[in-house]
Formats: C-alpha cells, sequence, structure tokens
C-alpha cells in the first residue's frame, strides 16, 4: 500500500444542475451526478452490515429528493460528507472512493 | 568591482535545494529581506520552516558559500529565522484549534512501548528549538502526561473555555487534569470520542507552532475521533524493535493510511541499553525492528531511543530528559528525531486541503 490516495483540490458543487465536479492534485477532473452519488452511498444502512442487506439492494428506485444533493462538507482529510435533499447523510465518501467511482 | 546584483544572488541561493522539500530555497521563499549594498555587502534573512530544521548549519554555511563566491561580493550576512507554517494551505482558517499550524499525533500499536514518554519529549525538544508547542494527551483511560510533567493541576476557567497548564514552557491539556486523583474514567467509546473533541474546542489553545498529541495506544475510537475532527499533520508511530511490537505498529499505520493521515515515520524506542556496570551495549528487545519495517512499509525511520534509566526516573520526577539531562544518549536521540518529524511536517505545509464550493 502505498503513501495516500491523491486530494482533491477543488470541489465544485452545482446544485442546480446536480453535478459535483472535482479536481484532483495530479490535474485529472471527475464529475459526479447526484444521483451516481446516491446510489453508491457507503453507508451501513444503504449498503449493509453485519449479514443484513443494505436499503439499496431492495429498492428499485429512490424518489427525486433522495437523489439530490444539498451538501458536501469535508471529513477530516480523506473524505467528503454527502447530504441530500432527503436528509440522508450518512455516508462519508474516502477520496479513494470517489476516485474509483469516476469511470 | 561592481557589486553584484540582486539578481545574481538569488540565482546564487537558487542552487541550495532543501532536501526535504526537493525544491530551490528561493522559489520555496525562503529568502526574506535581500539587501546588497553599494560596497558588495549582502544581506539577508534565511527563513526555515522549523526552527528544529535538521540542516539550518548546513544551510547558512552553504548561503554563506554560494554568495560568497560570486564576483564583488565584500560581506555576507545571513539572519537565520523560521517560521512554522500551518499544515496544508486552508481555504480558510479551521474551526478547531483555529490557532495551530500543525498537529502531529503520536500513535502505537500496541501499550506499553513508551509512547507518552516519546510525546512529551518530542514536545519538550521542539520547545527547546524555539518553536511554541502545546501537548494534547488524548489518551482518557490512562493519562500519563501529568506525572511526566509535574503539572497535576486542576485547570483554570475563562470565558467558559479551559486553560491549558502551562509546564517547562509548553501548554498542556490531559484528561488527568480534568479528572484527578486515583478515580477512573470510565467511559463507552462514543464518550471518548465526546471527552477528545472538548479537549479540541473548549480548550483555549492560543496560537501554536505545533500540538504534540498523545494518543491512547490501538486502533480505537480516540484515533479515528482524531482524523475525522481534525485534519492532523500527521502520526509518528511509536515501536520497540521486536517483532511482536513492529507487527502492532504496521497495523496502525495502516490505519491512518486509510484515514489519509500521512505517516510522518517510525521511531524505535528502548532500542538498546548501556549497563552502567559492564558498559556494555545489550539489545534487549532485539535490533533494528522498526527500521526494517518503515522500509517495507516505505515510511521515513525517524530514529532510536535507547532504554536509560534516567529517561524513566526523570518522567516519574516530572521533567523531560530533554530539559533535565540534555547531554545524555536519550535526549540527544529525542532532539534528533523532534527534528526529523519537523523537517517531514513541513513538507506537508506545501499541501493544499481542498476547496468545496456549494452553489
Amino acid at each position: 500500500m502505498q503513501d495516500p490516495d491523491p486530494f482533491p483540490t477543488n470541489v465544485d458543487v452545482d446544485r442546480e444542475r446536480q453535478v459535483m465536479e472535482i479536481t484532483w492534485e495530479d490535474g485529472i477532473h471527475s464529475t459526479y451526478t447526484g444521483e451516481q452519488l446516491r446510489w453508491a452511498c457507503p453507508c451501513a444502512e444503504c449498503r449493509g452490515e453485519g449479514g443484513m442487506s443494505g436499503r439499496l439492494s431492495r429498492v428499485q428506485t429512490l424518489s427525486e429528493s433522495e437523489l439530490r444533493i444539498r451538501d458536501v462538507t469535508l471529513v477530516g482529510q480523506y473524505a467528503l460528507q454527502i447530504a441530500f435533499e432527503s436528509g440522508h447523510a450518512t455516508g462519508i465518501y474516502t477520496f479513494s472512493l470517489l476516485r474509483h467511482l469516476m469511470a | 568591482m561592481a557589486a553584484p546584483s540582486s539578481q545574481q544572488v538569488l540565482d546564487a541561493l537558487g542552487r541550495i535545494k532543501d532536501p526535504d522539500l526537493g525544491r530551490d530555497v528561493v522559489s520555496l521563499g525562503m529568502i526574506k529581506e535581500l539587501d546588497v549594498s553599494p560596497q558588495g555587502k549582502v544581506s539577508f534573512t534565511f527563513e526555515l520552516t522549523t526552527p528544529a530544521c535538521p540542516v539550518r548549519d548546513r544551510f547558512k554555511s552553504q548561503a554563506e558559500d554560494a554568495v560568497g563566491e560570486i564576483p564583488g561580493v565584500t560581506g555576507v550576512e545571513v539572519r537565520m529565522t523560521a517560521n512554522v507554517r500551518p499544515a496544508f494551505m486552508r481555504p480558510k482558517p479551521s474551526e478547531v484549534l483555529p490557532g495551530v499550524k500543525q498537529t502531529i499525533a503520536v500513535a502505537s500499536g500496541k501499550g506499553g512501548v513508551g509512547k507518552s514518554t516519546v510525546a512529551v519529549n518530542l514536545a519538550a525538544a521542539l520547545r527547546k528549538s524555539g518553536a511554541s508547542v502545546g501537548l494534547l494527551d488524548a489518551d482518557i483511560y490512562g493519562p500519563s502526561v501529568p506525572v511526566m510533567t509535574g503539572s497535576k493541576v486542576v485547570p483554570q476557567q475563562a470565558n467558559g473555555r479551559l486553560l491549558p497548564i502551562e509546564a517547562h514552557g509548553m501548554k498542556l491539556m490531559s484528561f488527568g487534569h480534568i479528572n484527578p486523583g486515583s478515580e477512573p474514567t470510565i467511559y463507552r467509546g462514543p464518550m471518548v470520542g465526546k471527552a477528545i473533541e472538548a479537549m479540541m474546542v473548549q480548550v483555549d489553545w492560543g496560537s501554536l507552532d505545533y500540538l504534540v498529541i498523545d494518543l491512547p495506544p490501538g486502533t480505537g475510537d480516540a484515533s479515528l475521533t482524531l482524523a475525522q475532527a481534525v485534519p492532523l499533520t500527521g502520526v509518528a508511530i511509536v515501536c520497540t524493535p521486536q517483532d511482536v511490537a513492529t507487527d502492532i505498529a504496521v497495523k496502525a499505520l495502516q490505519m491512518f493510511r486509510k484515514l489519509n493521515v500521512t505517516p510522518l515515520g517510525l521511531i524505535e524506542n528502548m532500542s538498546w541499553y548501556v549497563c552502567p556496570s559492564c558498559g556494555h551495549r545489550h539489545e534487549i528487545f532485539s535490533h533494528g525492528g522498526a527500521e526494517s519495517a518503515a522500509k517495507r512499509l516505505g515510511v521515513p525511520f525517524l530514529g532510536a531511543i535507547p532504554l536509560e534509566e534516567g529517561i524513566r526516573e526523570d518522567a516519574d520526577a516530572g521533567t523531560p530528559v530533554v530539559i533535565s539531562r540534555p547531554e545524555s544518549a536519550g535526549a540527544r536521540a529525542f532532539v534528533e528525531i523532534a527534528s526529523q518529524v519537523a523537517a517531514r511536517t513541513s513538507i506537508q505545509s506545501f499541501r493544499q486541503l481542498p476547496v468545496i464550493n456549494v452553489h
């Protein structure tokens, strides 16, 4: 395992277009939609834990307010916390996860 | 002969490279207040990123030599100063610990490897180099800092905030100050997190170059809380040379890596013991374990500290050994390690935290 993953240098969240753009310190840009981020939520409720299946594997669709990003904050120096308009905000998206999410 | 131009002087100084930051000292902004007199006398300020800079003396003589060789120079005056830069170019002042420039965590995998002793002496060595230093004892269950610094007093309050305790020129705060006596702290995990947050937010740390944080052993609540609540500059991991300690130190280090906290390196404690009666050097816990683990993991090895009775005696008596016996082998090892740690943290001050813009 090498030293920490690349840092984002800039995180731009456009709530109107529902797009989050990240510029990484190695110059790479990545773009995420609210919908994509919501379905990738890594929290225990969404993913499941201890053998229980998570909510995201049980539901087929999510409502509009569940998919809309409300706010993004920094956690320590390893992750972003993304809050959605439905109030769901338990997902801690590590930089490493965000790096792997980009296609 | 005509006096040289300022540009000539900067060109000459631009050939000096900072070994840790890997760039020349001019582009790093370390050369300030440059003045060249018509008679060819050159004077400038050389601003280091830490007063504990391991190459301070080398920089000074390199600068004198580089400038002295320029034709037309009749004299060189180098003023060495230091200005600790905040870790990360922060988009805005941090809400937790706003006046603290660098936060250095001292952690270990196993208990009993001398982590608190290292933290106390590391802080004292940074203080001795001229930096302003705080020491936060985040070991809620086994706070050792009050005894080791001879500061078993209850903190005062002002404006609803706790004032840190001053001892040996450092600002200190420990749960042992808040909950003195022999009553144990019986807390479940979430309360440990709250207690640590309170020691950061509710304590008036003021402005500090370095805040050294003594963590409890292991990879539990305290370490997690800290990594989530503050952008830590980095973490130094303490271990003893034997396999059982280095193996677990590696786990601790990997945990911090997962949290993107930069490993500053490994410190080997209780490296050797010099028998006072025969003068023979014994390696009780084996030899070189931390150094080879550091190599394996690709992190710096920060140094080794001998097992000395004086270190233990002075810790129990409340004065860190770097202050009470500065000439001892132990104290010299701590000072050397402190400057390595300071150098590693300086590198972080050239990294940037993300700017988040929600609109």
